[in-house]
């Protein structure tokens, strides 16, 4: 494990947890430490439990049996309310934005856990802290389509919507499920380095599913393997080689057991 | 495989013989001895037909349609205004979007379905019959009476459109903090904005349709004017008054589409 740079608690701790669906077991005992600011790179097959461990993490998902605690609190108590959106942003594969909604009011969404109902819905009129909005959308240099509606952008553009809003929600931890998955090595490096200057400006925590082991090494401090929802490893990535990798990815052993 | 298929071959058949056996019985209990258009009847409706021609056009009497047209559009936008309130709270309730618990979704939208379905049970005509019967022939009966079965209507549609948005961006509205009060606001009623006003500006034109029928238990407006001028064989000016009737649903479809294009733009 690599050594922590912030001394103290640490950000996450699971114990044992297990999540099963009908179909499928997706998480089998998961026991899990994550010290502030590190960058943890979760590899592993498909349906191997990479989005489940991130739902479980984010607050999206309850585990079956076992503990998760965010910062020393059950995130079980923290998940139906809006205190942990303030620990933790989530990032997802499409981006996931309102298609409807003009740019400014998506970013701004990212202040959803703080402001009252009457606030959110005074700032679909007026835009509340509309500073934050304009700075964020200006450290990710598309300052000038705040107005504009969000489906009128291109791909790139909703993609720095989506960080915007992250940097806006000032989580402590930025989880991202799979950022890259639907973009071609150079975008993906692109979109890396936004997501590195955002976590490096305020020393997040950062968790990621990836498949690629490129990004991985550049990127990230740590590798985490999952494998029918087991730990399959969790080593420092420079001892990240080729023979872990092919275990990891083997598709041989993953049919027959399931 | 090829059980299955043969008898459904065999239901569809005899489903067939049913529906012309059904057709040959009405035609068979046709009375063909009387003439299809009763003995005055072929020249009221050449009558009718020479109207069209020829609509009335005096000033008083275009003051007259006017009067009407105002009445009936009035109406029809009180109607509306109303039904627009109530159905938007109660479709939004119905749609259970804003329950925490599955059990508190299941008795919101069964109560609130309920009484939605009874409002629209009732047709307009209905409601503005018992409502000249309980407070006169007055504007609030008419406009009641289009208030209540459109809420019932709107407050369905609006249900069902809450509930068919796109799972993921309200997914992340969430993990961003938001409430389900602010996932309405923020993720769903951006996404179906559109069609709810599409929607009801179909609504109000049917309300304008409605409110123009309302003569039927009384009330002033174009429905009105219609039937006097019927009863006494005037032609041409039922033809004025319906053009003008025609010529106002045109208007609020240009309109509907004016405000849909500046809202998708």
């Amino acid at each position: 494990m690599s050594a922590s740079a912030n001394s103290g608690q640490p950000v996450y701790v699971l114990q044992g947890v297990t999540k099963t669906y009908p179909a499928a077991q997706a998480l089998d005992s998961i026991d899990l430490t994550i010290s502030p600011g590190e960058r943890v790179a979760v590899l592993g097959p498909s349906g191997s439990g990479k989005t489940s461990l991130l739902h479980v993490m984010g607050g999206m998902v309850l585990p079956d049996s076992g503990t998760a605690t965010i910062d020393g609190q059950p995130l079980l108590d923290l998940s139906a309310g809006k205190k942990l959106s303030g620990m933790v942003g989530m990032i997802h594969q499409q981006y996931d934005l309102v298609p409807h909604l003009p740019v400014i009011h998506n970013v701004l969404a990212g202040r959803l856990g703080r402001w009252s109902t009457f606030r959110s819905l005074l700032s679909l009129v007026v835009p509340q802290e509309r500073r934050l909005a304009v700075d964020a959308l200006a450290t990710l240099g598309i300052a000038e389509k705040m107005n504009e509606r969000t489906s009128r952008l291109s791909g790139g553009e909703q993609q720095r919507v989506a960080i915007a809003r992250l940097l806006v929600q000032a989580p402590k931890v930025i989880l991202a499920d799979e950022p890259v998955a639907s973009l071609d090595p150079a975008r993906a490096e692109v979109l890396m380095d936004l997501l590195k200057d955002v976590a490096d400006r305020s020393s997040n925590t950062v968790v990621a599913s990836l498949h690629s082991v490129h990004l991985t090494r550049k990127y990230f401090s740590r590798a985490i393997g999952l494998r029918k929802g087991r730990l399959h490893f969790d080593i420092p990535v420079d001892r990240l080689d080729d023979d872990l990798l092919e275990e990891l990815y083997d598709i041989e052993g993953l049919d027959g057991e399931t | 495989m090829e059980r299955p298929r043969a008898s459904f071959l065999e239901s569809r058949r005899l489903l067939g013989f049913a529906l012309l056996a059904a057709l040959g019985w009405s035609i068979w209990q046709v009375q063909w001895g009387q003439p299809i258009i009763h003995g005055g009847g072929l020249g009221a409706a050449s009558d009718l037909l020479r109207g069209l021609f020829s609509p009335e056009l005096s000033p008083t009497f275009l003051g007259t349609v006017l009067k009407a047209s105002w009445h009936t559009v009035a109406y029809a936008f009180g109607g509306i205004t109303l039904a627009v309130a109530s159905g938007f709270t109660l479709g939004v309730v119905a749609s259970g979007v804003l329950a925490r618990t599955a059990p508190g979704r299941w008795s919101m939208v069964v109560c609130t379905r309920g009484l939605l379905a009874m409002m629209r049970a009732i047709h307009e005509l209905v409601w503005a019959w018992l409502f000249v019967v309980a407070i006169g022939l007055s504007p609030m009966a008419a406009i009641l009476a289009l208030a209540i079965p459109y809420s019932g209507i709107l407050g369905r549609i609006y249900a069902e459109i809450l509930q068919d948005v796109p799972e993921e961006p309200l997914r992340s509205l969430r993990s961003s903090g938001a409430s389900e009060w602010q996932v309405l606001l923020y993720g769903r009623l951006p996404a179906v904005l559109p069609d709810m006003l599409s929607y009801t500006f179909y609504r109000l034109e049917c309300a304008i349709r409605a409110a123009a029928v309302m003569s039927f238990v009384g009330v002033a407006g174009l429905g009105f004017q219609i039937q006097i001028s019927l009863d006494d064989l005037r032609f041409s000016e039922v033809w004025t008054l319906l053009f003008v009737l025609v010529g106002i649903i045109l208007l609020i479809d240009l309109w509907s589409t004016w405000v849909r294009r500046s809202l998708v733009r």
